[in-house]
């Protein structure tokens, strides 16, 4: 189940939190999905709980029924450290700069937090590892050279 | 006085890792990447608790300490220290929260400024306790939602106005107080070169917005601290003590020497002019240079430095 | 060359600190220390001492500058009392957790007033640092210089405390000997920085903060390093007094505890700082009288020597101790500590409790002859009671 696809098209933003709560009630079944449509809507009054409601219910519909995983081999997953200083799973969004458009003004470059931004030959390079996807790079090119859409998993 | 120094002459040579633990678009980052470009690698920094550790990725080494309202006594500690070793030559720079500095510093601040300690005290001022959550300090907008200062039924927002900091260092008579902008990287850098050429306190405030905790999406960092450098509400100023004497001249600016661009660039002398230095005052709304005279103290310091929040 | 000087007990600190040839002072003024940094400040405008002498705005900055100059590779020093060594609390845990031989000395002034009692320093006891009792101003003075030498020693790498009582030490006049520079240059060393702090450190200096954060090591080992220090300490204390001896002809006692009269006594008392210095007086008359009663004075507190009295219980069949200070809802600390060290024992004392010179009550000879009377009589089989008496 995509959380943040069904974040993006509800909320209009790649806050999954209720989504994954919609999926949970799913596979778990500890708890209703009226119960959790009730919590949402006394956290959040109003319009924000109601779209927070559509997430869960979307969510709740598009994850599996629990499955029976008592069979199943662990999954080995490997523990990141900030010492390997790879950021690119906090990407929902993701630069790409056409380097036609660029005229090395060195703006993205400066304000990069990440330190992913390079110059080579005068133009802009991204480093996709240290990539955080934050926008501001896209925002702030004078030659609008930065495209940032969603990014395919 | 300072200048902006232009970002084609700055080196490709980084002096701090990337991709840190920070927020996405943390004005705090940047801060940090710029002052690590200005200054060179011939630094030793201070960190104490505050956002500061989680983007604190600079290679130069630092000494980090939970004391968090012991930003002014530790530089003061590492300033002598170093030169007692012989090490004149070093930097002692520490960047600091807005929270380390005006309020549960402020006494280290102070006392600091007032002593004339060796070493620069950059805040970087995201407007409230960040790293904990966002609970409201003194240096929060009047009206700004905080944590401790929500927007509810029956109150709304910081009661109080922002405390007026470079206002309250100014008045300490230090060798030199900027404020400066993350989004306005030009000025920023030219006056962290212009600060490692004096000698004494040194204090650049800089006006950091945080996407997290003042709620906008992350790509406008820079958008929403260019405006609040144009709407008045954070403006850039600089102010250099005059000194007859001569004092702040930095011996050897070529020790010195901040940044990693072109070789033989040293940030300028600050040459004393017939009767002694006259010090200066600049800003965006140009207060008048003073010549000849010693002027009064404060009249210049809150003309130049008058809060608009 | 040996050379004589009547000297108050503020003095002789401003002394070792000069012998050490330190080289930061933050100085913050309270009483009854206040004369140490004005000493200081005198040497050092008289050229006497060549140091960083900074007045600080209080004792937190005094102490968290005095850690990061340590750090920066400069030995380093200051002086304080009661509240103001409460008020440097929180950066002393920095200063021990990094590991920075810091050499404070602490003229004991109580919580609860100006007057001398040891609750100040016991308030800081779990600060990981050492903490050494003096009771009299040339114990100070050879206290302090051993200090700089065991905290700097490889094995410990812990700040340490030096104290003495207020107002009865360091304002009262006494001839106090001034060990040669030369000979105390060659007893200690210069000082070695251990943090990786200069730039062209740096990679060095991320390992540092790697290790010292613990990452990949069990969290509590950043704990058992620092008890580890401290049990280390104790074999250093030791030598680091031997030595001393053989250097200045001057030693206290093994340099954890002091025995005196202790030898075919059935009962010891144990006591800490200038009421030690009182019992002597008062084991003696005893000792005329024929009552064989000892006295153990405790130098260190910290590390306490529990091994010291594990060897001592057996020996004697009572033990008084003195606390000038209590932890209200338990009792004293030197008590507690010294019944623990001796549970295991096959044979252990009876052991009494007193409080007394508490908030700068005044301890008579005659008080500590009772006290040493009462803990003989215990020791011979009698009904003593109370256990715990106020003095």
């Amino acid at each position: 189940m995509d959380a943040t696809r069904i974040a993006m098209e509800t909320l209009g933003r790649p806050i999954t939190n209720t989504a994954i709560l919609g999926a949970f009630a799913k596979v778990t079944g500890m708890v209703s999905l009226e119960s959790l449509e009730r919590a949402v809507l006394g956290q959040w009054p109003g319009k924000i709980g109601e779209v927070n409601v559509r997430a869960v219910r979307r969510a709740y519909e598009e994850a599996n029924d629990p499955v029976d995983v008592s069979g199943v081999e662990g999954i080995k997953v490997k523990r990141l450290s900030f010492l390997d200083r790879d950021v690119s799973s906090w990407r929902i969004f993701r630069p790409e700069i056409d380097a036609e458009k660029c005229v090395g003004c060195r703006r993205c470059y400066i304000f990069c937090p990440e330190v992913a931004i390079s110059m080579a030959e005068g133009k802009a390079v991204i480093n996709y590892q240290y990539c955080k996807g934050c926008g501001i790079c896209y925002e702030e090119c004078p030659a609008k050279a930065i495209s940032f859409e969603e990014e395919a998993i | 006085m300072s200048k902006p120094f232009p970002l084609t002459r700055l080196g490709d040579e980084e002096f701090i890792d990337p991709a840190n633990q920070a927020c996405q678009g943390c004005a705090g980052s940047i801060v940090a990447r710029i002052v690590s470009k200005a200054l060179g690698p011939n630094i030793v920094r201070q960190e104490v608790a505050c956002c500061g550790p989680a983007f604190g990725n600079i290679r130069a080494p630092s000494i980090y300490a939970e004391i968090f309202e012991g930003a002014g006594a530790m530089m003061t500690g590492l300033s002598r220290g170093l030169k007692r070793r012989g090490r004149e030559d070093i930097t002692v720079v520490g960047i600091i929260g807005d929270g380390g500095t005006v309020d549960i510093g402020f006494q280290g601040l102070s006392a600091a400024a007032e002593r004339n300690e060796d070493f620069i005290w950059i805040v970087y001022d995201n407007e409230a306790y960040m790293n904990t959550g966002g609970q409201r300090s003194s240096a929060t907008t009047k009206y700004a939602y905080t944590t401790t200062t929500p927007v509810g039924e029956i109150s709304r927002g910081k009661p109080e106005r922002k405390k007026n900091v470079p206002l309250l260092v100014a008045a300490h008579n230090v060798p030199y107080v900027a404020t400066a902008s993350v989004s306005f990287p030009e000025d920023l850098i030219g006056k962290l070169r212009y600060a490692q050429g004096l000698k004494g306190f040194r204090f650049i405030h800089i006006s950091a917005p945080c996407p997290t905790g003042w709620g906008f999406n992350p790509k406008d960092t820079i958008k929403v601290g260019r405006e609040m450098v144009l709407s008045g509400l954070a403006p850039l100023r600089g102010r250099r003590r005059q000194d007859p004497e001569a004092h702040l001249q930095a011996e050897g600016a070529e020790a010195r020497q901040g940044g990693p661009e072109d070789a033989g660039q040293v940030p300028p002398r600050h040459r004393p002019r017939g009767r002694g230095d006259p010090g200066g005052c600049h800003g965006v709304l140009g207060a008048p240079h003073i010549k000849g005279r010693r002027p009064p103290l404060l009249t210049p310091i809150t003309n130049l430095f008058r809060s608009n929040t | 060359m040996e050379k004589w000087e009547v000297m108050v007990g503020n003095k002789a600190v401003a002394y070792a600190a000069k012998l050490a040839r330190v080289k930061y002072i933050p100085s913050f003024p309270i009483t009854p220390q206040t004369t140490i940094v004005q000493y200081l400040a005198d040497m050092i405008a008289n050229g006497e001492l060549d140091a960083e002498y900074v007045t600080v705005e209080g004792e937190l900055t005094a102490q968290a500058s005095a850690l990061t100059a340590a750090a920066a590779g400069v030995r380093s020093f200051t002086a304080t009392s009661g509240p103001g060594l409460l008020y440097m609390h929180h950066p002393m845990h920095a200063t021990s957790g990094a590991r920075l031989p810091v050499v404070m000395a602490v003229i004991h002034r109580s919580v609860k007033g100006m007057q001398p009692d040891h609750s100040d320093m016991m308030a800081q006891r779990d600060t990981s640092w050492m903490m050494f009792e003096c009771e009299n101003s040339q114990e100070l003075l050879d206290t302090g210089i051993m200090c700089f030498k065991i905290a700097e020693d490889e094995r410990v790498r812990l700040p340490a405390i030096f104290a003495g009582d207020g107002y009865i030490l360091s304002y009262t006049a006494e001839p106090v000997e001034l060990p040669p520079q030369e000979e105390v240059d060659a007893f200690l060393p210069p000082y070695k920085p251990s943090i990786p702090l200069l730039p062209e450190q740096a990679e060095e200096m991320r390992m540092w903060m790697l290790r010292s954060w613990g990452f990949g090591r069990d969290p509590q080992d950043a704990w058992k390093v620092q008890h580890d220090a401290m049990e280390a300490a104790k074999t250093v204390i030791k030598e680091v007094n031997e030595e001393y001896g053989k250097w200045f002809s001057r030693r206290y006692g093994n340099g954890l505890v002091e025995e005196y009269m202790c030898d075919g006594a059935e009962a010891v008392i144990i006591a800490m700082g200038t009421i030690a210095s009182t019992a002597r007086v008062a084991i003696r008359n005893l000792q005329k009288r024929g009552e064989p009663v000892g006295l153990v004075k405790l130098k260190s507190f910290k590390p306490f020597p529990a091994e010291e009295f594990r060897r001592i219980g057996p020996q004697v069949k009572a033990m008084g101790v003195v606390d000038r200070n209590i932890s209200c809802g338990t009792g004293g600390i030197v008590f507690g500590n010294v019944r623990d060290s001796m549970y295991d024992l096959e044979e252990r004392p009876r052991t009494l409790q007193f409080h007394t010179g508490m908030r700068g009550k005044e301890v008579k000879v005659m008080d500590i002859e009772r006290i040493a009377e009462k803990t003989l009589r215990a020791a011979r089989g009698e009904k003593v009671a109370p256990l715990v008496e106020w003095v």
